[in-house]
């Protein structure tokens, strides 16, 4: 692995072009503007360490948006059970505190931020970076069959959270329900 | 009135707050990185992760395991092969079809995935999730009549884990604590299983679960690049039988693909390294099947132990990810089809 002031130009001109998408992934799985930062930060770190392999290959946003949702998992770990993943909207436990006069923007990040992690991590990787399945199911490094069923689970709490908070009909553009 | 995903997404990061990220610092730490990992051996997760589970499965202590770790830039005392040198593999002499399965549509909810095959040579089919549930069903495929036994109920089914006559075996996906469901073959019924007496491993995580000798078994990390992990098995009918086993350390990496070779190991056979860019897609005691970026696109290799050779399975690999779960003669690979919308999925055997 051979680094040179080239090597570093071409990364550095990747992370300035990049930071901006790949931090507002990690707030819409975090919920909070510095803790995004904070996974962008790690992420391009480990972004670094891989870079002469990454622009062989052509995979370098990829790989950096695999290591934001990476960073994140991470982070949810290793913090307390009791914090409350969304500092931003602590105050809003029920449906009728959702309804209470915030903006339906609002309303989706107080119900994702009720999701499990992966659940999360599949919405905001199908619906906000608009992967497919077989491209999230590869940054979550999982199954396409959990990808799909993670979606679907999410979907359904979302769409019951936005019901019981009497907000209006949420719809995912382009979801498929194929009964069998 | 109707509220996209989508559209609300992309209101909630229109007006972001400032970026006081520095990526001089980025780069600072970067350079400190690179030279920490330097000292260290160029494996995939993967491949660490299976010697790993090799190193539990055969109660290996710590530094006397799968020794990735202590062949750094390969130099290692078993054989070397590089991709270039591999030869396509013949179907009817190297190796048979059992069965195979295309899936048109990887995007739809819902389909029909090969999921392994049991000790007793049936294969396991997994038919879901739906996509209103997210449950799905198991059916066993008899390859040679090509029936299909659907098992009753609809569960929420993870990977496919241990599949012998007796049970079948998948990671739960329900909960945050490890649990299997498990099918009873002979009565035909589910029970789920979750074991109290496991420690709580909330902070580092829980390693993959997987199934041998008739129980779980699962590794807790302990920190560090060069990792301990503690090693727990578990019975898969009685949730207070939890054993702490021998602890086992071991490289593993966050790197999704580390270098330009992949050193294989374990204790019941030698350590094989493969030069070229490759990557680990299964383990059995008689071969190594692995994935190498071949121009643009990705070819399935399969290294037979016993004969020495590397055989080229299939020249393009589809963007299925799935891992089906084989042992002993059994090998899966996957092909694209429907112009890389779908996949093919093949089960065959070595031949002797």
């Amino acid at each position: 692995m051979t680094r040179d002031a080239g090597t570093d130009a071409a990364f550095t001109e990747f992370a300035a072009a990049s930071r901006s998408r790949l931090r507002s992934t990690a707030y819409l799985l975090c919920g909070d503007w510095d803790r995004a930062s904070d996974h962008v930060q790690e992420a391009l770190i480990r972004v670094y360490v891989a870079w002469p392999r990454l622009m062989r290959n052509g995979r370098e946003l990829a790989y950096a948006r695999k290591a934001v949702l990476s960073a994140f998992l991470d982070a949810s770990r290793k913090r307390s059970s009791r914090e409350h993943p969304h500092p931003a909207t602590p105050d809003r436990a029920s449906g009728e505190d959702v309804a209470a006069g915030v903006s339906d923007r609002d309303a989706l990040m107080t119900a994702l931020a009720r999701l499990p992690e992966r659940q999360r991590a599949c919405v905001v990787l199908r619906y906000f970076e608009e992967l497919d399945v077989r491209e999230t199911a590869a940054a979550m490094r999982c199954s396409e069959g959990t990808v799909k069923s993670q979606t679907s689970r999410a979907l359904a709490s979302l769409r019951a959270m936005f019901e019981d908070a009497s907000r209006d009909e949420l719809v995912a553009v382009g979801e498929e329900t194929l009964p069998w | 009135m109707v509220n996209t995903i989508e559209e609300l997404l992309r209101h909630n990061v229109a007006s972001p707050p400032p970026d006081h990220l520095d990526l001089g610092a980025v780069v600072d730490a970067g350079r400190r990185r690179v030279r920490r990992r330097r000292g260290l051996v160029s494996a995939t997760a993967l491949a660490a992760a299976a010697a790993v589970a090799i190193a539990a499965l055969t109660g290996v202590g710590p530094g006397s395991g799968p020794d990735v770790a202590s062949n750094p830039d390969g130099a290692s005392a078993g054989p070397v092969v590089t991709l270039d040198q591999a030869r396509p593999a013949v179907r009817g002499q190297d190796y048979e079809v059992v069965t195979s399965y295309t899936n048109d549509d990887l995007d739809r909810p819902n389909g029909q995935y090969l999921s392994g095959v049991t000790d007793d040579g049936l294969v396991v089919v997994v038919q879901g999730p739906i996509a209103a549930r997210g449950t799905s069903r198991v059916g066993l495929l008899d390859p040679t009549t090509e029936q299909t036994d659907w098992q009753p109920g609809s569960r929420h089914l993870g990977r496919l884990v241990g599949a012998d006559a007796e049970r079948l075996t998948f990671v739960s996906e329900r909960g945050k604590s490890p649990a299997v469901a498990v099918l009873d073959r002979a009565t035909r019924t589910w029970s789920e299983i979750t074991w109290p007496g496991l420690p709580d491993a909330t902070t580092s995580g829980y390693g993959e679960i997987w199934v041998e000798s008739g129980r779980a078994w699962i590794s807790i990390p302990r920190g560090g690049d060069w990792q301990r992990f503690d090693v727990w098995s578990m019975s898969l009918t009685e949730p207070d039988d939890v054993r702490e086993e021998q602890p086992i350390t071991a490289e593993t990496t966050d790197e999704p693909d580390a270098g330009d070779q992949l050193v294989v190991g374990g204790t019941a056979s030698p350590i094989v390294t493969i030069r070229g860019g490759a990557e680990v897609a299964d383990i059995t005691d008689r071969a190594v099947v692995v994935l190498g970026r071949d121009g643009d696109g990705v070819a399935t290799y399969v290294y037979v132990r016993d004969s020495g050779e590397l055989l080229r399975l299939a020249d393009e690999k589809s963007t299925f990810s799935s891992s089906v779960h084989i042992s002993g003669d059994y090998v899966a690979w996957d092909t694209p089809a429907n112009g890389g919308h779908g996949a093919t999925q093949w089960l065959g055997r070595l031949l002797p």
